[in-house]
């Protein structure tokens, strides 16, 4: 086809359009042709640019309506219509596959009742009291152990393991008491561990894999544990140091308070309610989330989960994350607030209105809420009220906003 | 449906593409056509709308060594409108990848 030939064609499917429309588009192609020509194209690679003068046709009558109507305002409404159909699709898909999983889960815990029925009568039980410990030490091999300990007037443990509903394997514990210390060992298969713990007991270490473990309402001087997949959650508690690593598992504190705490985990997610002490948390790809929280130092990192802290009361806080976003709330007066990353959103607030904030990002843009007191600015230095805390704020490509 | 909503993005594409500034048809559809697997024809064609509800306006220059060149500029309706679109793209682009 040539150039001709190509216009020809592209004029017949124009004939019952306005005639101002026809040579506005036939202009534009035709310039097309001239410019391609000019640039040492042939007249087949042209045309190949533009497209087939049949896909041409069916392209006006879908923007431009049929020759009767041409309304280009239809078009725009369309192009908004088949967004909102898109997003109501969407929305119907979720649902639908929410569904399906409720169907699922439904269907698995039949499954899970089910076999407990028929093996509630194949299980390892034991139960027992040990006295003179002040250290609790719990350690698993592959098993998958759910623990509980709580307080109670001597220390005693129930222990009961079935199959589950992958393993039939039974689990069997061993006691071992060595002066002050205590151990138990869980081994391979499915277990459930209760233990009530007296006063006297300061000290719990656990090494476990799967499950989950939690501590409630002690007051100890010192927990330290790791564990693979096994969440782990303490709740009500006053404690001296606590050090706690996770692979895949969550860590929760709630309600808590301790003299240090250091959490790190994985992939699992970091989660602080209403607590009080220092506290170190590291994580990679979880997110951290930090909520009420009061004391002296808070320094809290992730390679790409997210940083959120809201509202908090410490003076020296550290937050850095290569790829996640930071969100600090603070209401005490930030003697000394560092926050810095990669690519992730800096998003601070801060209720003191007395510091010296130094700010800078290398291509994020620096947002500041009019309602900062600022004294002066520089370029990259904002002083408000006495100018005698310290923040400083970076990021490379992240956006930045203080307020 | 997929058509149209291709072709509103591209509407989105052009005008971005004109807000840095004024461009000559054969220019546009090469810059796009470049990064986006669409002929010049339906660039014209997006053009044509754009210019018919007063999102763009055309001038003609004399270019060197050959015919004048029509070009196309953003007008500042047109400008208020890719801001809109704009918005609503990076709030569907946002939502949508929640979801995939």
């Amino acid at each position: 086809m040539t150039k001709q030939e190509y216009i020809d064609a592209l004029n017949v499917q124009l004939r019952d359009y306005p005639a101002d429309f026809r040579s506005d588009i036939l202009d534009a192609f035709e310039g097309h042709f001239q410019e391609g020509l000019n640039a040492g194209k042939t007249e087949d690679e042209i045309i190949e640019d533009l497209g087939s003068v049949r896909d041409v046709a069916e392209n006006i009558r879908m923007m431009h309506g049929s020759p009767e109507h041409t309304p280009a305002e239809e078009s725009y409404r369309n192009f908004r219509n088949n967004l909102n159909e898109l997003k109501s699709t969407l929305k119907d898909t979720i649902r639908s596959m929410t569904d399906v999983m409720t169907q699922t889960v439904n269907t698995a815990t039949d499954i899970v009742a089910d076999l407990t029925e028929r093996t509630d009568s194949v299980r390892n039980e034991e139960t027992g009291i040990i006295t003179g410990a002040k250290t609790i030490r719990i350690l698993t091999h592959k098993a998958v152990l759910d623990t509980l300990i709580e307080p109670g007037d001597e220390l005693k443990y129930e222990f009961v393991s079935k199959p589950g509903l992958f393993s039939k394997i039974l689990s069997v514990l061993t006691v071992r008491q060595d002066q002050d210390e205590v151990s138990f060992n869980v081994s391979e298969g499915h277990a459930y561990l209760h233990l009530s713990v007296p006063q006297e007991v300061a000290e719990i270490n656990f090494d476990i894999s799967g499950g989950g473990i939690e501590i409630q309402e002690l007051s100890l001087n010192r927990i330290l544990g790791k564990t693979a997949s096994a969440d782990i959650r303490l709740d009500r508690m006053r404690t001296g140091i606590i050090t706690v690593r996770t692979s895949s598992g969550d860590i929760r504190v709630r309600e808590s308070s301790f003299s240090q705490l250091e959490a790190e985990t994985a992939s699992g997610d970091i989660i602080l309610k209403m607590t009080e002490g220092n506290a170190l948390l590291k994580c990679s790809s979880g997110d951290i989330a930090v909520d009420r929280h009061l004391g002296e130092e808070l320094t809290v990192s992730s390679a790409s989960g997210d940083l959120e802290i809201d509202p908090v009361s410490v003076p020296v806080i550290n937050m850095k994350t290569a790829s996640g976003d930071i969100e600090l709330h603070s209401t005490d007066y930030p003697s000394r607030i560092e926050l810095s990353s990669a690519s992730g959103d800096i998003d601070c607030t801060l209720e003191s209105r007395d510091y010296t904030a130094e700010i800078s990002t290398i291509s994020g843009d620096i947002d500041l809420e009019s309602d900062i007191f600022v004294n002066k600015m520089s370029a990259h230095r904002v002083t408000a009220g006495d100018g005698t805390g310290r923040v400083s704020i970076h990021s490379v490509s992240g956006d930045i906003s203080l307020s | 449906m997929d058509a149209q909503f291709k072709k509103g993005v591209l509407e989105l594409c052009v005008l971005s593409q004109l807000k840095e500034q004024d461009r000559y048809g054969y220019e546009l559809t090469e810059r796009i056509s470049k990064e986006l697997s669409v002929t010049a024809g339906t660039l014209y064609l997006i053009l044509k709308r754009l210019k018919d509800s007063g999102y763009v306006e055309t001038y003609l220059m004399e270019s060197t060594g050959g015919p004048a060149r029509k070009y196309y500029h953003l007008t500042e309706q047109g400008e208020n409108y890719r801001k809109n679109q704009k918005q609503e793209w990076l709030a569907f682009v946002e939502k949508a990848g929640k979801l995939i």
